[in-house]
């Protein structure tokens, strides 16, 4: 498959996770949050996985540290078949895989000293195996984040967000990971330690050679931090390419819509909008053809007739009436390409940039 | 219309908690003025005191622990602080209205949002039952929220959260107010939805002539929607300007630091520069100017560790408080709640 890499880490292929959810008439209905998703992660790299939220990226990164139960899928971690290992073998590869999470408050146990909270895997992987070893440990972690080791005997609440996401950092790098799903690390963070953050996971990066998946919606951080890059809607992946290919040449209407979204922090410059209507349907029952349809520009523009199909080239001429059909969106009749209504666009390689995938009609 | 007019002018407020672990001075000693019609930013890390400032010009400092102990908040006129709470009630419901990150802490969850905006509006305004859901449809509908007759029989949970931030803008203009103090009304947002909010504020500011006090820690936010910005650090404010002067010529150690540690679209540094250190607790300000433990100008500097700046008007409607920023020496104490900084964008947003 084109998505995938040589020397990948990570390799997920067609995951599907779904949650069943109860109707007022006790009818079993399906949340599609992660629907049919590949990529491949190299080693050593970061891959960014950007979107709306309930796009589905926080089920991803847990559905492929078995967190979440998949419905359906592949997971290859360093060549192995991690969904179907019994949990005999999964363990040693368990040590392997850690998660940073978003919120530095939620996820620490307020019980335990910090000490307490950064020996747990320690003592889970039996890494350290007395507790002077595990003093020791955790004295060096807590120093490796910018911690001091007077710090061990404190509880998470007498510590700032930024000093909890470093604890929370620590604890993921004990057991000595290859791989750690970021969920949006920086999120709930102030900019001024935001920035201290990005910093140190980039240092732990090179230091360990850690692959990353990386979470977030700001899309600012991501092209500071990310390799390659991959863009969700509802469930699936719309586009993917490396870093600097995305950020120059966004394909899909959804990419593009997302980037002229991102406030600009200069008061003298004022980005010309295309703003995005409407919001997310739901997952339960998500749009046929193409997930994006309801919302999209770009398939409004091409029955106008505004389209160019290259950026920048000339507009074509209105799609033929027989091309196009009427539906109706939030109630109103609106006409559309017959092809993303009906169609679900699947996720191919773009013929002359094998490493730029993109899931549109009209972009082909 | 003077541009010179405040709506609003809050003058050296102080508002404490005090709590089993010592007194919180949240708002220390701040003074501002917002013009009729202009969109105010206060801007600042977690902490700093931005809602502080913000429910004490409301007056719903929660008491205890909160009070404000010093200052004078001036709405149209009446100072605020003087006025009883009943007839407080009638500003907050009237001239001066609210809205927060999280519209749940002022949607009740048990009714329905239409009954919630009739209540709204019924409270200051008699009208008959009919007419009050009339005007409560069409405020649905004005902030752009699609089947507002169905929506107005739905209760808060049934909605998204931008659905919902719409839901409480239309109870906060319903009643007609003047100023509208806004309190990260899209921190809890995507930047798709983010960017329909903010520009239904705008549309919402230009059509009525609204005044808005927008509290926010996102410069990027302040860039698309201010006319003029205070930097709030550590319960007071340490630089004031319009916004453009703010970006272009920022002259505070701090308000720098803020910007070269913003990570921006299209610029790709292998390390992103930062501020040493973190926001320090308001039980344990530092003495001196309260930045300098992280403040790579001043950290050495004698003066700097043991006295306090004061704001300055180092340059024509340009207020700082640092001791080493230029033009501050010859510059004598300012009282930037005197007038207003006349600016306003052109409707284009520029
Ligand atoms: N009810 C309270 N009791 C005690 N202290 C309080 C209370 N409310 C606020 N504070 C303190 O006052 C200071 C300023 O708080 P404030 O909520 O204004 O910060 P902020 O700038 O709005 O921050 P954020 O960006 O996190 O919303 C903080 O130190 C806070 O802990
Ligand atoms: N445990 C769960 N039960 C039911 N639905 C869920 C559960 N977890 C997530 N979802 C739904 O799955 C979708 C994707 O969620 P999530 O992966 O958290 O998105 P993101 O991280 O992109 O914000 C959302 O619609 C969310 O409501
Ligand atoms: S397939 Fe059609 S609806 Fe989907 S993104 Fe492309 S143009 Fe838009
Ligand atoms: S007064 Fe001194 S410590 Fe404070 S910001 Fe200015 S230079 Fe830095
Ligand atoms: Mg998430
Ligand atoms: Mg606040």
């Amino acid at each position: 498959m084109a998505a995938e890499a040589d020397n990948a880490l990570v390799v997920v292929r067609d995951l599907r996770t779904y949650f069943t959810v109860r109707s007022r008439l006790f009818k079993k209905l399906y949340v599609r949050a992660v629907d049919g998703v590949s990529f491949a992660i190299r080693a050593g790299q970061t891959l960014a996985l950007v979107g709306e939220s309930g796009s589905g990226k926080t089920t991803v990164g847990r559905t492929i540290l078995r967190l979440i139960p998949a419905t359906s899928g592949q997971v290859l971690f360093d060549g192995q078949d991690l969904f179907s290992l019994p949990p005999a073998a999964m363990r040693p590869l368990r040590r392997q895989m850690q998660i940073i999470f978003q919120d530095p408050f939620g996820s620490l146990n307020p019980r335990l000293t910090v000490e307490g909270i950064i020996a747990e895997p320690l003592k889970v992987h039996r890494i350290c195996r007395t507790r002077r070893q595990r003093r020791q440990r955790v004295a060096e972690l807590l120093q490796r984040v910018g911690l001091e080791p007077a710090h061990a005997r404190r509880y998470p609440h007498e510590f700032s967000g930024g000093q909890r996401q470093r604890i929370g950092i620590a604890r993921a790098l004990a057991s000595q990971p290859k791989f750690i799903v970021c969920d949006e690390p920086v999120s709930a963070l102030d900019v001024s330690i935001q920035a201290q953050i990005l910093n140190l996971l980039k240092d732990l990066q090179e230091e360990f050679e850690l692959t990353y998946l990386f979470i977030a919606h700001n899309l600012a951080v991501v092209e500071h931090f990310a390799d390659r890059v991959a863009v969700m809607y509802l469930g699936r992946i719309v586009e993917m390419a490396d870093r600097d290919e995305l950020y120059a040449n966004p394909m899909h209407p959804y990419t593009e819509s997302l980037f002229s979204a991102v406030p600009v922090p200069d008061p003298t410059r004022r980005p010309q909008r295309s703003r995005l209507e409407g919001e997310t349907p739901s997952p339960i029952n998500p749009p046929a053809g193409c997930p994006f349809h309801p919302r999209c520009p770009l398939a409004r523009m091409a029955v106008a007739g505004q389209l160019a199909y290259q950026r920048g080239g000339q507009p074509r001429p209105p799609l033929p009436a027989h091309e196009t059909c009427r539906v109706a969106i939030g109630g109103e009749p609106v006409r559309l390409p017959r092809k993303c209504v009906e169609q679900v666009p699947e996720l191919l390689p773009m013929p002359d940039r094998p490493d730029h995938l993109h899931a549109c009609h009209l972009r082909r | 219309m003077n541009d010179h007019e405040a709506i609003l002018t809050v003058r050296s407020l102080k508002t404490h908690f005090f709590t089993a672990d010592g007194v919180v001075k949240a708002v220390d000693g701040v003074s501002f003025a917002v013009g009729k019609r202009q969109t105010f930013a206060l801007v600042g890390e977690s902490g700093c005191g931005k809602s502080v400032t913000a429910l004490s010009v409301m007056r719903l400092v929660p008491h205890p622990p909160g009070k404000i102990v010093a200052g004078e908040i001036t709405l149209l006129g009446t100072n605020l602080l003087e006025l009883s709470e009943k007839e407080m009630r009638a500003v907050r419901g009237g001239q001066a209205a609210m809205i927060f990150q999280e519209p749940m802490t002022s949607l009740n969850p048990v009714f329905t949002i239409g009954n919630q905006i009739v209540e709204a509006i019924t409270l200051h305004q008699n009208l008959s039952a009919r007419t009050a859901k009339a005007r409560a449809i069409e405020m649905l509908s004005q902030v752009g929220i699609p089947d507002p007759a169905q929506r107005y029989k739905e209760y808060p949970h049934q909605l998204s959260g931008g659905m919902r931030q719409r839901a409480m803008i239309a109870m906060a203009l319903s009643c007609d107010p003047e100023l509208l103090i806004a309190d990260e009304p899209t921190t809890a947002l995507d930047v798709t939805i983010q960017a329909q909010i903010l520009e239904l504020l705008k549309r919402i500011q230009v059509r009525r002539g609204l005044s808005i006090l927008l509290i926010t820690h996102d410069l990027a936010v302040v860039a698309e929607t201010a006319d003029v910005v205070a930097v709030m650090y550590a319960s007071k404010l340490v630089e004031l300007a319009d916004v453009e002067r703010l970006f272009t010529n920022p002259v505070h150690p701090y308000t720098q630091g803020l910007f070269r540690s913003l990570p921006r679209l299209g610029e790709r540094k292998t390390r992103l520069e930062t501020i040493p250190g973190s926001v320090p607790s308001p039980l344990a300000f530092p003495p001196g100017c309260k930045f300098h433990p992280r403040c790579p100008v001043g950290c050495e500097l004698q003066r700097c560790r043991t006295a306090e700046p004061e704001l300055r008007e180092i340059a024509p409607k340009h207020y700082a408080a640092c001791w080493e920023c230029p033009g501050y020496a010859d510059a004598p104490p300012a009282d930037p709640a005197a007038e207003p900084i006349a600016y306003r964008r052109g409707a284009d947003g520029r």
